[in-house]
């Protein structure tokens, strides 16, 4: 199959300079020269063609050890070393680096492992041992024949961030990166920053207000000299790679220009009313709005699907902020790395059929965020709660806990690990604001770690929340009195139940948020089996996503609560500020190389290519991408004629490893 | 990885067999199949000797060019080990590395060979003792494969 | 109940291991994932006979996770109306009918079956019908200007080439006599 690729690439080499190669064996004292015959290898080795030296030592890695090795390179002319001893990972670099300080390319040096892969797994077996570490010598010899030098490249990068998302993680990276004075440019897709924080009434354990813990940074942000916000802004393209990305973004028209003074005339005007999405439905708003009196920007924004073109609002601003003639905006900016802070949505419950969320009859079934739009201190109902049906207020409040968390079925498998948290907050609320009504949570678990939080299990419990252990099947509804009944077993006391249900409060899961598909396959970043953005690695490395340079903070990694995903976003903006402020990234060119004779422009490597770094033009011409490349090979088997190989490991040159480890008598003529 | 042929019972030590297996090549990634390795060796821990191990980026990287070179020029069978499923340095290199050995296997069915042939495990850094488990698992199979239907040379 | 059943098995001491056995149920389990469960209590509420009936199906669950073989001389697992609403609202998508109906065999084989079942089995024997014809049914069908009895095996049990209701009998619907004692008798013929 590539034997045509093969002579290419043997011609190629014939044109270099003559290698010439020195075999060092080790004895490591002991370690190896007990089981295997070092001198008989060394002499082995004398015979391979292009072997100019081969020796044994007692230790390699000693100082005279080395210094045999460059003496080589000094005296003899050597261009290619081989060690037989112990691991690339033990000693490789030692002699890597010795080699380079004698001005050869450190990737010259082939590294054979005869003490962990041989004399030390084999002492029984000494003659075996023997003609192994004879055979991995020679291989090691044939991969050292045809190395070719890789150089480390600096590559400068761009000092400059892309934030993509302004909920409270979003704004705390771009608030880190400009501290570090790294220019921001701070996208967000609604017409306000703040995120679902805003949204909440207070925040668990300590019971603050989120808009006065928020307020610092949202205002921070938009004052800040090296940030620059855009709202209603999503990203359409990504192109390049870490260090230089270049981002074309979409900004929609808000249709009111800055100098709007929020007065709010517009609003008042306007004869179109639609249910409030940031309110999540429990109040109402006009086509020309502000989604919340505190918001930021403070400029109002028109729905252009809603607003019937009366043109009242623009008849009535004071300072003709109105403008219909507004267009949507292109920008591209060119950024050093990209922060993807893109937060989360709140479970659908309507796809769970016994609870009837959603359905005609049940509006008094209702979720823990429209719970807290209605205790929150701006609310439609003066931080009321009132049943949705018929505005009175409940006496009877049943939470339902694991709404689309643990549930194989429908939903996720997850448990989101919020849920118990913020209903246990809630529950403590409401039975403070109405101490005569009851509340009760139906749980399976409950989940409440970290410091301040069975604290406040506990005091939610002793303020007289009841807690039943049971998941509820169904919401019953009677279809005489509207009146509703959650049936549940409280499994403690194995006492089937029938709550009465004024108010039914579902705690929803947090899932991945709308748009994270298209938004995903743009940044060309892997996603979990769940929809959420997929960490490079769990443990060390939960902010960076699987392409290089672009960092995951947030929510957008995993559910999480507001603390987490600060520190999160912290961590993310750290990452992301390094090669920044450096100024450079430092890599070694261990990339592929495509042969342009064999291509035949399939694609293939590039369908393969986890980290997405080979990219294609117009002409379907194929190239790598140098900065995005890891180096991992797996292009090559992809490739049906064999046109992209890794450099020093071609396929040619593994089949040069491979053919004396493999006995080396060829019986299968092709 | 479940073949026909495994389920019976063959002694590897059985000379007349024992003399056909001589080189076994085993490619390793270069995380966490190196890393089993290394584990394996720092343990002192012993397998057999006709293990030959070959270092790879990822074992997505093994293509049927690797595997047939290596069966063509005398090795007896060839092994695959890449990182357990989740923790691929590259993502999902073990993944394309398995359903491309279970691809060959079938190949190889299909031709008249022993699926055994060829091999794809998963090792994790820290446990040396898996993969020597799974070299000597490759000896067995590959004894009952010559059992059964003979070595690669003699099916050529 | 079954509560008072065990009061003989001096419910005041402590269990040990040696009282349960998780691995007895152990192809329930392969089946069903049956280890899994949570003890939400979801199948409980939802449970239609559970309203009405000593039925506590998370129990029985809870029992056959344990490995407790007293569940095998539990009436309640006879209460179970099979309407199958526990497995469609499980969130761990075990099947607690079907663990249920595995537990009927199991304890069929060790004489518990409950007199209902009994009563349906033996009418299956004699007459090749769980739920035999009665005298009105006969007078609607004479009405109707139909054969007393529809052409079915009842009608026909005394002909055809093997006297094929009498063999099904034999070999299909011998259950264990009905237990007498507290000890389990062992199962002398296949269900």
């Amino acid at each position: 199959m590539t034997k045509a690729n093969n002579e290419a690439n043997v011609s190629e080499l014939e044109t270099e300079e003559e290698p010439r190669i020195a075999v060092f064996v080790c004895h490591c004292g002991h370690n190896i020269a007990g089981t295997v015959d070092v001198e008989k290898v060394a002499e082995s080795a004398k015979d391979l063609p292009n072997v100019v030296k081969a020796e044994h030592y007692m230790f390699m890695c000693s100082k005279t050890g080395v210094k045999m090795l460059q003496d080589s390179i000094k005296e003899l002319g050597v261009n290619r070393t081989v060690v037989a001893s112990c691991s690339k990972l033990q000693h490789g670099r030692t002699f890597a680096k010795a080699i380079e300080e004698v001005g050869l390319n450190k990737h010259k040096h082939q590294q054979v492992n005869v003490r962990e892969f041989c004399s030390w797994v084999h002492k029984n077996d000494k003659e075996g041992a023997t003609q192994k570490a004879i055979q991995l010598v020679e291989a090691g010899v044939n991969r050292a024949r045809k190395l070719e030098d890789v150089e480390t490249r600096k590559i400068p990068t761009t000092k400059a961030a892309l934030v993509i998302g302004a909920g409270v993680a979003g704004l705390r990276a771009a608030n880190d990166l400009a501290e570090l004075g790294v220019p921001v440019t701070l996208i967000e897709k609604n017409s306000t920053i703040g995120g679902h924080m805003t949204q909440l009434n207070k925040t668990f354990p300590t019971l603050e207000c989120p808009q006065c813990s928020i307020s610092p940074l949202t205002n921070g942000v938009a004052n800040h000299p090296l940030i620059d916000l855009y709202t209603l802004a999503q990203v359409k393209n990504v192109e390049g790679s870490m260090g230089n990305f270049t981002v074309e973004f979409e900004i929609k028209p808000r249709y009111v220009h800055d100098n709007c003074t929020s007065c709010g005339e517009c609003s008042s005007v306007c004869p179109i009313e639609v249910p409030s999405e940031w309110d999540k439905g429990m109040s109402m708003r006009k086509a020309i709005y502000k989604a919340y009196p505190q918001a930021i920007p403070s400029t109002f924004v028109r729905d252009k699907q809603t607003c019937i073109g009366c043109n009242s609002c623009i008849n009535v601003c004071p300072v003709q902020a109105v403008d219909f003639s507004m267009k949507t905006e292109k920008k591209t900016v060119n950024v050093g790395s990209i922060v993807v802070a893109a937060g989360f949505n709140e479970y659908d419950p309507s796809e769970i059929e016994p609870y009837h969320y959603g359905q005609d009859g049940y509006d008094d079934v209702i979720t823990q965020l429209q719970l807290e739009r209605m205790l929150s201190p701006t609310s439609i109902t003066n931080s009321e709660v009132l049943r949705p049906s018929d505005g009175r207020i409940p006496k009877n409040i049943v939470m339902i806990q694991c709404v689309g968390s643990r549930n194989d079925q429908v939903g996720n498998a997850y448990c989101t690990g919020v849920c118990c948290k913020f209903a246990i907050k809630n529950a403590r609320i409401l039975k403070e604001n109405y101490p005569n009504s009851n509340v009760t949570i139906c749980y399976i678990d409950v989940r409440t770690p970290g410091l301040n939080f069975e604290e406040l299990y506990k005091s939610a419990q002793e303020i007289g929340v009841r807690f039943i252990r049971g998941r509820p099947s169904e919401i019953l509804r009677n279809p005489l009195t509207g009146e509703l009944r959650v049936i549940v077993e409280d499994t403690l006391s194995m006492t089937p139940l029938q709550l009465k249900g004024d108010l039914v409060v579902l705690s929803a899961a947090m899932v991945p948020p709308e748009g994270i598909g298209p938004l995903g396959s743009r940044l060309h970043v892997l996603r979990s089996k769940e929809g959420f953005l997929k960490e490079f690695h769990i443990k060390m490395n939960p902010t960076l996503s699987s392409k290089g340079g672009i960092y995951l903070a947030g929510a957008i990694q995993g559910p999480k609560d507001i603390s987490e995903s600060v520190a999160h976003a912290g961590g993310a903006a750290a990452l992301a500020a390094a090669h920044l402020v450096k100024g450079y990234i430092e890599k070694e060119m261990l990339i592929p190389k495509i042969d342009y004779s064999l291509c035949i422009s399939c694609g293939l490597c590039k369908t393969v290519c986890a980290p997405a770094a080979i990219d294609v033009d117009q002409d379907r011409v194929y190239s790598v991408n140098e900065v995005a490349c890891k180096s991992c090979g797996m292009c090559m088997p992809a490739c049906p004629t064999g046109a992209i190989q890794l450099i020093n490991f071609s396929d040619d040159q593994l089949r040069d490893e491979i053919i004396p480890l493999s006995g080396g008598e060829a019986h299968c003529h092709d | 990885m479940t073949s026909s042929e495994v389920g019976d019972f063959c002694d590897p030590m059985d000379a007349e067999i024992k003399a056909k297996i001589k080189n076994l090549v085993v490619f390793m990634c270069n995380e966490c199949g190196q890393g089993a390795a290394n584990t394996a060796g720092v343990a002192r821990m012993g397998y057999d000797a006709a293990i030959r191990i070959v270092r790879v980026q990822c074992s997505g990287q093994v293509g049927p060019i690797q595997i047939m070179d290596a069966l063509n020029n005398g090795a007896d069978a060839v092994g695959v080990v890449g990182c357990c499923l989740g923790a691929c340095h590259f993502f999902n290199g073990n993944i394309l590395s398995m359903h491309r050995i279970k691809l060959m296997k079938k190949l190889f069915k299909e031709l008249g060979y022993s699926d055994q042939f060829v091999n794809q495990w998963t090792a994790r850094a820290a446990e040396g003792e898996t993969s020597v488990g799974d070299f000597e698992d490759m000896v067995d199979r590959l004894a009952v494969a010559i059992k059964n239907k003979g070595t690669i040379k003699d099916g050529c | 109940m079954s509560d008072s059943e065990q009061s003989e098995e001096q419910n005041r001491e402590f269990k040990t291991d040696e009282d349960f056995d998780p691995e007895f149920f152990r192809n329930i389990e392969r089946k069903s994932k049956i280890f899994s469960c949570i003890q939400c209590g979801t199948c409980t509420a939802s449970c239609e006979s559970g309203k009405w009936t000593a039925l506590k199906t998370r129990n029985i669950i809870r029992k056959v996770c344990l490995g407790d073989l007293t569940v095998l001389k539990d009436p309640d697992i006879w209460l179970c109306t099979t309407c199958f609403a526990c497995w469609e609202r499980c969130p761990r998508n075990i099947q607690p009918t079907g663990v249920i109906m595995e537990l009927r065999n199991y304890a069929t084989k060790l004489g518990n079956i409950s007199p209902n079942h009994r009563a349906v089995v033996g009418y299956l024997g004699n007459t090749g019908h769980a739920v035999p014809i009665n005298d009105i049914t006969k007078e609607r069908r004479k009405e109707l200007g139909l054969d007393e009895l529809p052409p079915t095996l009842f009608k026909y049990k005394t002909e055809g080439e093997g006297k094929e209701l009498e063999n099904f009998k034999e070999f299909m619907f011998d259950l264990p006599p009905v237990k007498e004692e507290k000890k389990p008798k062992k199962k002398e013929e296949k269900k």
